[in-house]
């Protein structure tokens, strides 16, 4: 069996992605899975997960390869809160589930590969954002190649992203071309996913393009 | 282009009823009048239930009435989502509920019973529930129509869905009890107008039984043809079709897509007439009702198709077109970009040596090629190797390194390890040194204890890894501030072999993945190596690591000695051939990986021959899906041993 590069999609879907946002998203997924599509490596080897939270945490696609990865129906409700913690351990429950870790008699995957994209505040995050570095901790233990935050516009907030991410980018705007440039990136940094690296060292990032602002 | 989601209007230019007010203008006719319109419905429901299928999103906006004031069966079946902004209204309370469950016939049961109540009282569902939600009656009581059809309405609008009417033949059943049990209104009023109705469609229903299936180019009967009634006032309902093909296809291979992934239920009488299957490289199979086919062209595509109603004049073709994913194939899509000539640490693509390490007792051959994943990229070849003899003693020495593909300037590291490491085993082999190596090397051969060989080869090949990580540290700092030892990382095996009277000794080290195998056709394979994989893959140690010489154990483990008689060949390889040839810890142990192995390679390798390392080459080109690693393989091969039988008679001849 070919060794699988998980990637994990996680994506806000509270009220305030409602319209141009998430329709802009939408498009941005599809041209990062074309362009997925189109690296012989990713094609054999990638396999994607699309989980989207608000009040509710959604798995729309479980771990697929790209190859029979189809671009599920995204909804976003008209208001509610956005619990980011939640989310964030269901990602860690649900790598703890997908993994398969080597054996003598088998190979493992690659590491993981974890991209958050939020356009606002938890509202689990707790006091002082304690429920956010506790969720922090267990991604830290999940073996995540990276995890990069994106924040989306002028109200994400990226001191809470960098309590659970390895790297956090910014996006200023929330239109098409921001989260195009932003899918394209990621499709760019998970082509490069499947590369030796050390027991722990981070996968390394491709360069941000110019809508793009990469934080830490 | 996106289909309606309505069945073709009707020719005639008359008004279009809107449920409300249709329903106003029959509850004006009295409660009977209102059954009797919705029976159609209820029956379709039933018929539905009798299938063991489930509707899911009935609302009054998929009760759309013709100009006759009947209702269609197309809108029905279609489960129209929208516009209707009220529909939440009329769906069952579990399924409102945050842990939202899948639609049930019960249900169904409550959705459609919901329409039934806005009908009768002209209320909105909403306030029966509110009723409901404070355990009181929920349907009021009143003189317009008999208090057993508000009961009846109570029981399908239960909010507990097991106290509900199991399934709308249930219901049907119950309301046509209702209706002979109300002597004189219901016969004078009614009641034969509803047994005509369902003799009605019980008649549609043989009549199209006969007249064939749904049939799609030929009058074949299929699978998907719903025994739906199509007598006149009716019009045929097309069957739904899916926004997007649920599995994605890829160009090259073949595929079979079964009819009922494209279409699914309606009625029965519609031709499929598809239109651009040809430019996908996909045909109709018309005896098994299937798209066959081997995709020509990937990309975003759509199968685009018309649906013909049979034996319906002025119903008008519907145009239908369904997404799907055409993935390409993964080979058409590799590229050789050429590597930068003018990067500072550039080096060929492409390296092998052989007959160069050609000795009496053995030959040495090695071959290194860049991956397809850096031929895709223009990137560098990060493997390297570097092979020598120390010609006094007959020592052969291997060095083999796999730059990290996370690390920028790997593709030196692994050069500067290979040549330093393979410089330092054969400096060292001088003086007392290499007194005390041949002794303990004697001792070996000739007693079998290979103590004093261990406590000899500790010092010898920890100093050339040491050695080989000074280098590296060295070059790192002639960067200062723009490169660390960490952007240099590689993993390296050694081997040292020397003949020793008729014995072979066989000296390795390994630090990261790739592997050493000593193997001897027939019989067994050793590995001489020690497995650094983590968890993960991509998970190794490097020589540049901390922690891979860190200490006297440490270095101990990732030594290895041979002491044999004869052997097929001694090979050491990174993991770009490892990977695909011996996926696993547990099949670099394995004899029979190896014979398949070795059968392969020595095929077309020829190792008997002159121009082995081109050959090496040209096998490390063999495709396996998900490896395009850098792949580095040198190979020792011994001369077979004069038998001293033979020797001797060519001596006396």
């Amino acid at each position: 069996m070919v060794r699988r590069l998980p990637v994990y999609i996680l994506l806000d879907t509270s009220g305030s992605m409602a319209g141009e946002p998430i329709e802009a998203v939408k498009v941005g997924l599809g041209s990062m899975l074309a362009s997925l599509r189109q690296d012989p490596h990713a094609l054999e080897s990638v396999h994607l997960s699309l989980i989207t939270f608000n009040a509710e945490v959604t798995t729309l696609v479980p771990l697929t390869s790209l190859e029979e990865f189809t671009l599920p129906e995204i909804m976003v409700p008209k208001s509610g809160p956005t619990l980011t913690v939640k989310a964030l351990r269901s990602v860690v429950s649900s790598v703890d589930r997908d993994l398969i870790r080597s054996l003598p008699e088998r190979k493992g995957d690659w590491r993981p590969l974890l991209f958050v994209m939020t356009d606002g505040a938890a509202n689990d995050g707790g006091g002082n954002g304690v429920a956010l570095d506790e969720v922090g901790a267990a991604l830290r233990q999940a073996h995540f190649g990276t995890i990069v935050g994106c924040a989306a516009g002028p109200k994400a907030r990226v001191d809470e992203m960098k309590r659970y991410c390895h790297h956090v980018v910014s996006l200023e705007t929330m239109d098409g071309y921001a989260f195009q440039g932003f899918f394209k990136w990621v499709s760019t940094a998970v082509s490069s996913g499947n590369v030796s690296v050390g027991m722990t060292a981070e996968i390394p990032l491709p360069p941000a393009p110019p809508e793009m602002h990469l934080i830490c | 282009m996106m289909d309606s989601p309505l069945n073709p209007k009707p020719a005639s230019p008359a008004p279009v009823w809107g449920f409300e007010e249709w329903i106003d203008s029959l509850a004006r006719e009295g409660w009977m009048r209102v059954v009797e319109s919705l029976l159609p419905a209820l029956e379709w429901l039933a018929e539905m239930h009798d299938r063991n299928e489930v509707h899911g999103g009935i609302h009054p906006g998929v009760l759309m009435p013709d100009t006759d004031g009947q209702l269609q069966a197309a809108a029905f079946t279609q489960r129209i989502a929208g516009p209707y902004l009220a529909a939440r209204a009329y769906l069952a309370p579990e399924l409102l509920s945050s842990r939202a469950e899948t639609p049930t016939k019960q249900s169904d049961v409550y959705s459609m019973t919901a329409v039934l109540y806005r009908a009768l009282t002209g209320q909105s569902p909403v306030a029966a529930q509110r009723r409901q939600e404070r355990g009181e009656v929920s349907v009021p009581r009143s003189p317009d129509y008999p208090e057993q059809l508000a009961r009846l309405i109570e029981l399908g609008m239960h909010l507990d869905p097991n106290c509900r009417l199991a399934t709308a033949r249930a219901l049907v059943e119950q309301v046509e009890a209702l209706r002979r049990s109300i002597p004189g209104v219901g016969s004078a009023a009614g009641s034969g107008s509803v047994e005509t109705c369902r003799e009605n469609l019980r008649d549609a229903i043989q009549r199209q039984r006969a007249a064939g299936g749904f049939s799609v180019g030929s009058n074949q009967e299929s699978a998907i043809g719903d025994q739906k009634q199509r007598k006149e006032g009716f019009r045929p309902v097309p069957p739904s079709t899916p926004k997007r093909l649920a599995s994605n296809l890829t160009v090259g291979r073949s595929v079979q897509i079964e009819l009922d992934r494209i279409v699914q239920g309606g009625s029965t009488g519609w031709e499929l007439e598809f239109l651009n299957l040809g430019s996908l490289g996909l045909e109709w199979d018309p005896e098994n009702n299937r798209i066959v086919g081997t995709p020509t062209v990937a990309g975003e595509h759509y199968v685009q198709f018309r649906l013909h109603p049979v034996d319906c004049s002025g119903v008008p073709d519907l145009e239908r077109q369904i997404a799907v994913t055409i993935n390409p194939d993964p080979d058409s899509l590799w590229r050789v970009l050429p590597s930068d000539q003018s990067d500072r640490f550039w080096k060929p693509d492409l390296d092998s040596d052989s007959g160069q390490y050609c000795f009496t007792e053995a030959e040495i051959h090695a071959a290194s090629r860049r991956g397809r994943s850096h031929e895709h990229e223009g990137l560098f070849r990060d493997d390297d190797f570097e092979v020598g003899r120390h010609d006094a003693t007959g020592w052969n020495l291997i060095a083999v390194g796999d730059g990290a593909g996370s690390a920028s300037y790997s593709r030196r590291g692994s050069q500067i390890a290979c040549r330093v490491a393979v410089e330092a085993l054969g400096r060292w082999l001088s003086g007392d040194r290499l007194n005390l190596l041949t002794e303990a090397v004697r001792i070996a051969v000739e007693m079998g204890s290979e103590k004093e060989l261990r406590g000899q080869v500790y010092s010898w090949f920890a100093g050339a890894a040491l050695e080989a990580r000074k280098a590296i540290a060295a070059e790192a700092e002639a960067f200062p501030g723009e490169a660390s030892i960490r952007d240099f990382a590689t993993t390296l095996l050694l081997a040292a072999v020397r003949q020793v009277g008729s014995k072979w000794v066989v000296i390795t080290m390994s630090i990261g993945d790739g592997g050493i195998g000593l193997y001897r056709a027939g019989s067994e394979v050793r590995v001489l190596c020690t497995p650094d994989s983590g968890e993960f893959s991509g998970q190794t140690v490097f020589l540049t690591s901390p922690a891979a010489l860190s200490t006297g154990e440490a270095i101990a483990s990732r030594q290895h000695i041979a002491v044999v008689s004869d052997f097929t060949a001694l090979v050491l390889m990174t993991d770009g051939i490892t990977d695909p040839k011996f996926p696993t810890e547990s099949s670099l142990a394995d004899l029979t990986c190896w014979e398949g192995f070795w059968l392969d390679l020595s095929a077309v390798a020829r190792f008997e021959e002159p121009g082995v390392g081109g050959r090496l080459l040209e096998w490390m080109r063999f495709r396996s899906p998900g490896n395009h690693d850098d792949r580095t393989l040198v190979v020792l091969v011994p001369k077979v041993p004069v038998q001293p039988a033979a020797s001797e008679s060519e001596a006396i001849q």
